[in-house]
C-alpha cells in the first residue's frame, strides 16, 4: 500500500465513514483507512469485518504466542499458581496484556470491539481465584461468538466454568442453593430489574442452574453431576419447565433461550449497544429499532448492529462519546503507528499500555464487581482523568517511557515526502493523520506557542524535525478536546 | 447515569462558571505565584476550620448482622449454624447487641464515646440488586430525573460558588453517582500525579496549559469543563501534595497493602492541609460474602477497623471536625446459604464515628428477628438511611438546608448526634 502520510495533505475519510470507523474500531489508522478504501465505504467495510474468519490477520494471530501460559490446562494453571511458578495474578496480567495488544494489533477490529462489549457484559475480573484457570478459555469463547447470536453467547458465558467459579455456581447444589449466578443472570445478563421478577424467580433461577461442578482449588475439572441437580417444576417470569429429569441441561438450555429471546432482554441489550455506540442517553426510537431487529433475527448480533448503524441517530452522534482510558491509550498507539511485537519483559509495550490506562483509572479487567465498567462516558470525564490522559498522550507520542518490544515507524516514514514544509503544514498533516480531520485554528497556534516558533517556520527535511518537535506536535493534536472523543 | 451528552446543553451553567473562573485565573497569569496563593488562601479562609463528612462505602452489601450482632435473638443463631458469631466473643455487649470481635482496634473510639452503631437501617423498600441499590443509596433522590448525587447537592448547598476541591472521591478516578451533579467534583487516586504536562519546565508548562485552557473553554460541554477544571486542579494539587506527602503523622500505621488505608491516608493529609474540603467519598469493596462468610468478614472488618483507627490518629488536631459514616447498599440474608455464605438481604448496620457523635452505644428502632417482623426472611428496615445522613448533616452543617439534599423524606432522628 502507498504510504498515506507521504502526501502533504493526507486524505481523510468522509465524515460518515470516519464516524463508523471510529465507533467500530479502536483507532482509525492508515491500515484501516486503506481497508475501507478497498471496500469503498465504511458500511461495506463493516460487512467484511462481520465475516471476520475470511479476513487474514497475521499481526493479530501472532499475539497469543507471546503469552504461552494463557493456553495452560486449568489443572496446570492451578499447580503453577500453588508453586508460585506463575500465580493467578500473573495469569491475569497476561490476559490483560494480551487483550490490549490484540486491540492495537488485530485487523479484525469489529470483532475485537464486540469482544470488548461482551466481556464487559459477562464480566469476570482478572486474576480472580475461582476463575483464573479458565479465564482465557472464557475469553476465547467470547471472541469466537461475539458476532454470532446472543443466544449462543449467553449459553457459552453462563455455563462456562470460569463464570461458574466467579459467581459461585460451582457451589450451588440442590442441598444448598447459592443465588449469586441465578440472580445476576436475570439482573445483569438478560431481562434486567424492570422485567419485574421477584425473589421466588431468583431462587428458581438458581435452582435450575444446579449440577454444574468445578473441582475448585484442585484440578479445576469441570463436569455435570445430575445427583446435585434440583429436580422439580421451575417457574421464572413466563418460563415454566417440569425439570423432572436428573440431568437438567435440557431444561437449562430452554431457560437460557427463553431469557435470550425475552422482549426485556432485547430492549436491555439494544440499549446497552446504543449506549456504547451512539450516546449515553439514546432515544427510545433507536433503542426500539435495534431491539426490533434483535428479535426479528432471533438474537443475531450482526443484524442488530446493522439496525443500529442504519438509524439516523447513529450518524447524529459524532464525537459525543468520551473515550475510556483504555480506548484512549489504544487509540493513541494505533494512530501514532506504535505496534506491540512481543511481551517478554517488564518494559514491553503491552504492559506499558496497561499501566498507562491504569494510571488514568481504568485497568483492563480491573473492575471489581460483576456489572462491568460503566458504558456511559460522562463518568470518564473527571478532571483528574483528563489531566492524566494529556500526560499519556505526550508519553506515547515521544515514546518517553522507552518501551521495549514495540514497532516504531521511522520519523521520515511518517512525514510528507515533499520538503520544505512550514510548521503550520506539519500541524495540518498530523491533525489529518491522527484525528482524521483538518486542524482547528487554535491547534495551530497552540503548537507554535509550545515550540516557540512561528507557524511559517520552515523545515527543510525530515531530519530537521527533531524527536522533541515531533512529540510536541503529536501530543498537542491528541490533547485537543476533539482528540478525547470518539 | 448523568447528563452524558457532550453537547454541553445540560451543564451550561457549570461550563460558564468554570470558564469565568478560568478566565479570572488567566488574566492574572503574569503573577502566577500570587494568583496561585490567592486561590489557596481564599479556600483556607472559606473553610479551613469547617466540618468534613467522610462517607466510606462498604461496597458489595456488608453483613450488618455479623458486624453488630443481635446476640439475644435465638433466630439469628438458628439461621446461621456455621456462620454465627458467638455471643461470648462479642465486644461491648448490651442487652440486644454486640460488636464483632474484629472491631477491637476501634475500642478506644468506642470507649471515648466517639463511635456509634445504628441498626436496621436501609432503603425504604427492599432492593437486593447490588447495582440498583447502590445507585439509590448514593443518589438518594429516587424518582428524580435529574440524577444529581446527594453529596453534590450538599456541596452546592454549602457554597455559593462550589469549588472543584469541595467534593472529592479518593481511591478511584471514576466519578461515583453520589458526586455527580452540577458542582464540579474531582475523582483521584492520589495527588502526586495531578501535575499537568511539563511540570518541571515552567515556561513550556505555562504556554502548553494556556493553550489547553483556551481550547477546552472553546469546546465546552462535559469534556470542555473537565479540561478547564483539570488545569485549575493541577495548579493547586502540587501544593496539596506537599502536605499529603508529609503524612502519616508520626506513630500512625495503616495496614500494609490496604487500598482503603491508602485512600484514608491521602484523605487525612488532604483534610490536614486545610484546602476547604467538605465531603470525601471513600470506596471499600470486598463485602459481597456469598461464600465463607466467617473468615472473610473477619478479615474485612479487621481491615476496616485498623484503617479507621489509624485515620483518626492521623487526623491529629483536625479529628474533631471530621465525621465518618459507613454505608452499604443492603444487608445480607438472615439464613446462611449452602456455601457458608449469605446472599443479598435487606436491613443493615451503619457506623458513625468522630466529630459530634454521641457514641459508645447502639441506636435502633429494633424490629427484632421474630418471623412476623422479618421482610421476606430478612431483617426489616426501621430507619431510612437518608434520615441517618440528615441527622449528621443537621448537626455538622447547620447552615445547610437538608430538605434540598434529601427531598421528601420523613425525618425521624435517633439522637446519636450532639
Amino acid at each position: 500500500m502507498t504510504r498515506m502520510s507521504a502526501s502533504t495533505t493526507p486524505k481523510v475519510l468522509s465524515t460518515p465513514n470516519q464516524h463508523i470507523a471510529s465507533r467500530f474500531s479502536f483507532g482509525v489508522n492508515e491500515y484501516l483507512i486503506s481497508d475501507i478504501g478497498s471496500s469503498r465505504s465504511a458500511t461495506k467495510w463493516l460487512e467484511r469485518q462481520f465475516a471476520w474468519s475470511k479476513l487474514g490477520d497475521t499481526k493479530g494471530d501472532a499475539v497469543i504466542n507471546w503469552f504461552p501460559h494463557l493456553r495452560d490446562q486449568p489443572a496446570k494453571a492451578w499447580t503453577n499458581h500453588q508453586n508460585e511458578d506463575h500465580t493467578a495474578y500473573a495469569y491475569g496480567r497476561d490476559l490483560c496484556a494480551y487483550t490490549l495488544a490484540m486491540k492495537v494489533a488485530t485487523r479484525r477490529q469489529v470483532r475485537e470491539v464486540m469482544a470488548d462489549v461482551w466481556s464487559n457484559l459477562f464480566y469476570i475480573p482478572m486474576g480472580e481465584g475461582r476463575s483464573f484457570p479458565w479465564r482465557y478459555s472464557f475469553d476465547a469463547m467470547i471472541r469466537s461468538r461475539s458476532l454470532g447470536s446472543f443466544r449462543s453467547l449467553l449459553r457459552g458465558a453462563v455455563l462456562h466454568p470460569a463464570m461458574s467459579g466467579w459467581l459461585n455456581n460451582s457451589s450451588n447444589t440442590k442441598y444448598g442453593i447459592n443465588e449469586n449466578l441465578g440472580r445476576e443472570l436475570l439482573e445483569l445478563f438478560t431481562v434486567g430489574r424492570p422485567a419485574g421478577y421477584d425473589e421466588d424467580d431468583v431462587k428458581n433461577s438458581a435452582r435450575i442452574l444446579t449440577g454444574f461442578r468445578v473441582k475448585m482449588f484442585d484440578s479445576f475439572a469441570a463436569s455435570y453431576d445430575p445427583e446435585l441437580h434440583y429436580v422439580g417444576r421451575i417457574r421464572v417470569l413466563g418460563f415454566s419447565h417440569a425439570n423432572s429429569s436428573k440431568d437438567g441441561r435440557t431444561a437449562v438450555n430452554a431457560y437460557l433461550d427463553y431469557l435470550a429471546r425475552h422482549p426485556a432482554t432485547a430492549t436491555r441489550i439494544a440499549r446497552r449497544l446504543c449506549v456504547r455506540f451512539v450516546s449515553d442517553t439514546p432515544s427510545s426510537s433507536i433503542v426500539s429499532a435495534v431491539a426490533k431487529a434483535y428479535r426479528a433475527s432471533d438474537t443475531d448480533i450482526k443484524a442488530t448492529l446493522r439496525a443500529l448503524v442504519r438509524h439516523p441517530d447513529f450518524q447524529a452522534s459524532k464525537r459525543k462519546k468520551v473515550r475510556t482510558p483504555i480506548e484512549d491509550v489504544v487509540n493513541a498507539a494505533r494512530v501514532l503507528g506504535l505496534r506491540p511485537t512481543g511481551c517478554s519483559t517488564e518494559r514491553s509495550f503491552p504492559l506499558h499500555l496497561l499501566w498507562m490506562a491504569e494510571g488514568v483509572g481504568q485497568s483492563q479487567f480491573g473492575w471489581p464487581r460483576p456489572d462491568g465498567f460503566p458504558e456511559t462516558s460522562a463518568i470518564w470525564a473527571s478532571p483528574a482523568r483528563v489531566l492524566r490522559s494529556w500526560n499519556n498522550h505526550y508519553d506515547l507520542a515521544g515514546n518517553w517511557w522507552r518501551s521495549a518490544e514495540v514497532y516504531l515507524p521511522a520519523r521520515k516514514d511518517q512525514l510528507p515526502s515533499a520538503w520544505p514544509r512550514a510548521l503550520g503544514q506539519l500541524v495540518e498533516h498530523q491533525a489529518r493523520m491522527l484525528l482524521g480531520r483538518g486542524a482547528p485554528s487554535d491547534l495551530q497556534s497552540a503548537v507554535a506557542s509550545a515550540l516557540n516558533l512561528p507557524l511559517a517556520y520552515e523545515f527543510n527535511s525530515a531530519a530537521e524535525v527533531t524527536e522533541w518537535t515531533w512529540a510536541l506536535i503529536r501530543g498537542a493534536v491528541l490533547n485537543l478536546p476533539e482528540g478525547m472523543l470518539r | 447515569m448523568t447528563d452524558p451528552d457532550d453537547c454541553g446543553c445540560g451543564d451550561y451553567e457549570v461550563s460558564r462558571r468554570s470558564v469565568l473562573k478560568a478566565a479570572g485565573l488567566a488574566s492574572m497569569a503574569g503573577v502566577a505565584t500570587s494568583m496561585f496563593g490567592d486561590v489557596m488562601t481564599s479556600t483556607v479562609y472559606g473553610a479551613g476550620d469547617g466540618n468534613v463528612l467522610v462517607v466510606v462505602s462498604l461496597r458489595g452489601g456488608a453483613d450488618g448482622l455479623s458486624m453488630v450482632v443481635p446476640h439475644a435473638e435465638s433466630a439469628y443463631y438458628a439461621a446461621r449454624p456455621s456462620t454465627a458469631v458467638a455471643a461470648n466473643s462479642l465486644l461491648f455487649r448490651d442487652a440486644t447487641f454486640g460488636l464483632h470481635p474484629a472491631f477491637i482496634k476501634l475500642s478506644p473510639l468506642w470507649l471515648l464515646g466517639q463511635m456509634a452503631a445504628i441498626h436496621a437501617v436501609g432503603l425504604p423498600a427492599p432492593n437486593r440488586s447490588h447495582f440498583e441499590a447502590m445507585e439509590l443509596v448514593e443518589d438518594a433522590d429516587p424518582g428524580s430525573a435529574a440524577r444529581v448525587g446527594w453529596v453534590n447537592r450538599m456541596v452546592s448547598g454549602l457554597a455559593a460558588s462550589p469549588d472543584v476541591f469541595d467534593g472529592i472521591q479518593v481511591g478511584s478516578t471514576l466519578t461515583p453517582t453520589a458526586l455527580l451533579g452540577p458542582a464540579p467534583v474531582l475523582a483521584t487516586g492520589q495527588f502526586s500525579d495531578l501535575a499537568g504536562p511539563f511540570p518541571k519546565d515552567a515556561a513550556l508548562r505555562s504556554r502548553v496549559t494556556g493553550s489547553l485552557r483556551a481550547q477546552y473553554a472553546r469546546y465546552g460541554g462535559t469534556i470542555g469543563s473537565a479540561g478547564v477544571n483539570a488545569l485549575t486542579m493541577s495548579e493547586r494539587a502540587a501544593a496539596i501534595d506537599d502536605t499529603v506527602n508529609e503524612g502519616p503523622l508520626a506513630g500512625v500505621t495503616y495496614p500494609q497493602y490496604s487500598q482503603l488505608g491508602e485512600a484514608l491516608k491521602t484523605t487525612a493529609g488532604l483534610i490536614r492541609a486545610n484546602v476547604g474540603v467538605k465531603a470525601v467519598a471513600v470506596d471499600a469493596g470486598g463485602w459481597d460474602h456469598h461464600v465463607d462468610l466467617q473468615w472473610r468478614i473477619n478479615e474485612s472488618i479487621d481491615e476496616l477497623a485498623q484503617c479507621l483507627a489509624a485515620f483518626y490518629l492521623d487526623l491529629g488536631l483536625s479529628a474533631g471536625r471530621v465525621t465518618v459514616v459507613t454505608l452499604s447498599e443492603f444487608g445480607r440474608r438472615l439464613q446462611e446459604n449452602g456455601a457458608s455464605g449469605v446472599d443479598h438481604g435487606y436491613g443493615n448496620a451503619v457506623f458513625v464515628l468522630g466529630g459530634g457523635v454521641k457514641g459508645g452505644r447502639y441506636y435502633s428502632r429494633w424490629p427484632t428477628l421474630s418471623s412476623g417482623r422479618q421482610i421476606d426472611g430478612d431483617l426489616a428496615v426501621t430507619t431510612d438511611y437518608r434520615s441517618v445522613l440528615t441527622e449528621i448533616l443537621r448537626s455538622r452543617f447547620p447552615s445547610l438546608d437538608t430538605s434540598k439534599v434529601f427531598p421528601g423524606i420523613s425525618y425521624s432522628p435517633l439522637g446519636f448526634m450532639t
